[in-house]
């Protein structure tokens, strides 16, 4: 049963912004052969546009949906998301600048052409590709799950074939006008994408806190029901929650920027003071987000009652909303699913090309042989993603990218280290990575992929952030390794960086 | 932030909004706003523009 007034809208907007995204080449025009320019936008993107592009990218169609759903699942625990993001941006706005510099001086696209550089180890510039080109493919698939959502929620859902066919068309079009324009086609309909999130958030809490009689009936009556369910939830957070839901926030921190689409999205800026104001004005993002989350409280308040977790927030705003705005609602967010799903398949092509393309099959590649293979790729790993969405249940597209997040975070050290000091063996940093993915993967694994895994010490059992766990594994092999290889004498490699590779223009970006 | 302790209650409320969340929020807020301080800060300290 289809929503017409709200498919007529959604289908406006996405017309709108596919074009849009088929301008994206000439913005700000380079020479699209160049990895550089497809893979980072010439490292050309002024404060608003990166403000825009960083915003799209890390507050993605899935987070609008999974984390809603999350609250709605589990109340307070689900809230790590706030403090996560009060801390993931001062801790870039320390280090990602500092990155941002040595790219351009020395010419990286990604952080494994540093740590090959910086360590002069090939191995751990291709363990921390692997891995960053890992965690891309679950979370674009996560997109177009996303994007289904959605879909679904218009009343669009055939069986078989039919179902699939918006998915499969959003991607042709997402796949075309990436091709094409690299970064800067998302960078543009970032643009429009932020725009309607924030509209649609803002007006959205509005008129359904109204509707529901102000936040403080939404608030006493969602205590008793969560309380009331099979699993009780809380509206406070128990006290045996406090360990896992720290260690998510700071783990969660830590990783964010580790993220190859994070990466891009903080390379293709035109200076670090770009960098650093940004990290000052997208906690905004981070508002927007917060108040999603209370949207989950709102679905409960509303008796809105989905039969899968993720349809929390389509099914809110159908309920809630006119079916006009809730049309407009559902194109941000399959909008909010383009933008990112095309910078991940960009930065895991600018990984897959530098890291193991250049580096070990065509270490004399010309820059069109370059180009042309991270085009080749981006487009690989979108149909890869799409394959997965379409063939493999939902659920283990959740786990994987769970998995990846447990992952991703062990490249920590090399890189963050790395940036300040060569104390850290690189041979000590390799095996650290691989101890600390070990770990990561038996904790996931062993419990069902929930990211707390309860640690046993003693008599005592620590439930906490699997992730954290495995960095803190990796940390001490890191550490223990680096003393025992130094006794050894075990070599080095030279530092292809220098000092002043470090060291800001003086003019101001 | 990483002391849930500290916040996890629900009075004072702001808006009906118990305090464990406008707290968190605001802290949001208050990140954004710090950053822009040392920014600010230090740019004038290095003498940039």
């Amino acid at each position: 049963m289809i929503n017409w007034s709200a498919l007529s809208v959604f289908a406006i907007l996405f017309a709108f912004v596919s074009v849009l995204g088929f301008f994206g080449a000439r913005f700000r025009p380079g020479d699209l052969n160049q990895l550089h320019e497809w893979g980072l936008g010439g490292r050309r993107f002024g404060n608003v546009i990166t403000w825009f592009l960083i915003g799209g990218d890390l507050y993605t169609a899935y987070t609008f949906i999974a984390v809603p759903a999350l609250v709605y699942g589990q109340g307070s625990p689900a809230f790590f998301t706030l403090p996560y993001t009060a801390i993931a941006y001062p801790i870039a706005f320390v280090f990602a600048p500092r990155f941002w510099t040595i790219a351009k001086n020395r010419g990286y696209i990604t952080f494994a052409d540093f740590a090959r550089e910086r360590y002069d180890s090939r191995s751990l510039s291709l363990v921390v590709a692997v891995t960053g080109i890992l965690t891309m493919m679950p979370y674009i698939a996560l997109q177009l799950v996303g994007i289904q959502v959605v879909i679904k929620a218009l009343g669009l859902s055939g069986s078989g074939i039919m179902r699939d066919v918006p998915v499969i068309v959003a991607f042709v079009i997402l796949a075309a006008y990436t091709y094409r324009g690299g970064l800067r086609a998302p960078a543009l309909v970032a643009i429009v994408k932020d725009a309607l999130i924030y509209i649609t958030v803002i007006a959205a809490v509005i008129i359904i806190t109204a509707k529901l009689g102000g936040f403080a009936h939404i608030f006493s009556t969602v205590g008793p029901l969560l309380a009331a369910r099979a699993k009780p939830a809380s509206l406070l957070l128990p006290p045996q929650n406090y360990s896992a839901y720290v260690t998510l926030a700071l783990g969660s921190a830590m990783a964010l920027f580790m993220y190859p689409h994070s990466i891009t999205g903080v390379l293709s800026a035109s200076g670090p003071n770009v960098i650093r104001r940004n990290m000052a004005a997208l906690p905004a993002y981070s508002v927007l987000l917060g108040i999603m989350a209370l949207f989950g409280y709102m679905a409960i308040a509303a008796g809105v009652n989905p039969e899968h977790p993720n349809d929390v927030v389509p099914q809110l705003f159908l309920k809630m909303l006119p079916a006009w705005f809730a049309g407009f609602g559902f194109a941000a967010i399959a909008i909010g699913a383009l933008v990112p799903a095309a910078i991940m398949s960009i930065a895991a092509a600018n990984l897959f090309t530098r890291n193991i393309y250049r580096e070990y099959v065509n270490p004399r590649c010309t820059d069109r042989q370059e180009s042309g293979t991270a085009k080749l790729v981006s487009l690989l790993v979108k149909f890869g993603a799409l394959v997965f969405v379409l063939g493999v249940p939902t659920e283990y597209a959740i786990n994987f990218q769970l998995l990846a997040a447990g992952w991703i975070l062990q490249t920590f050290p090399t890189l963050i280290f790395g940036l300040y000091t060569r104390w850290f063996h690189r041979r000590a940093l390799l095996i650290g990575w691989g101890a600390g993915m070990v770990v990561a993967t038996l904790m996931y694994a062993g419990n069902h992929f929930g990211p707390v895994y309860p640690l046993h010490v003693g008599p005592l059992t620590i439930p906490g952030f699997a992730a954290l766990y495995a960095f803190a594994a990796n940390l001490i092999v890191t550490v223990a390794l680096t003393l025992a290889f130094d006794r050894l004498g075990v070599s080095r490699g030279a530092d292809k960086t220098q000092p002043k590779d470090y060291e800001e223009a003086a003019a101001d970006a | 932030m990483l002391w849930p302790p500290l916040y996890d209650s629900v009075t004072p409320m702001l808006w009906g909004i118990p305090f464990f969340y406008w707290y968190q929020l605001s802290w949001i807020v208050l990140s954004g706003v710090v950053i822009g301080v040392v920014y600010a800060l230090t740019r004038a300290r290095s003498g940039h523009d």
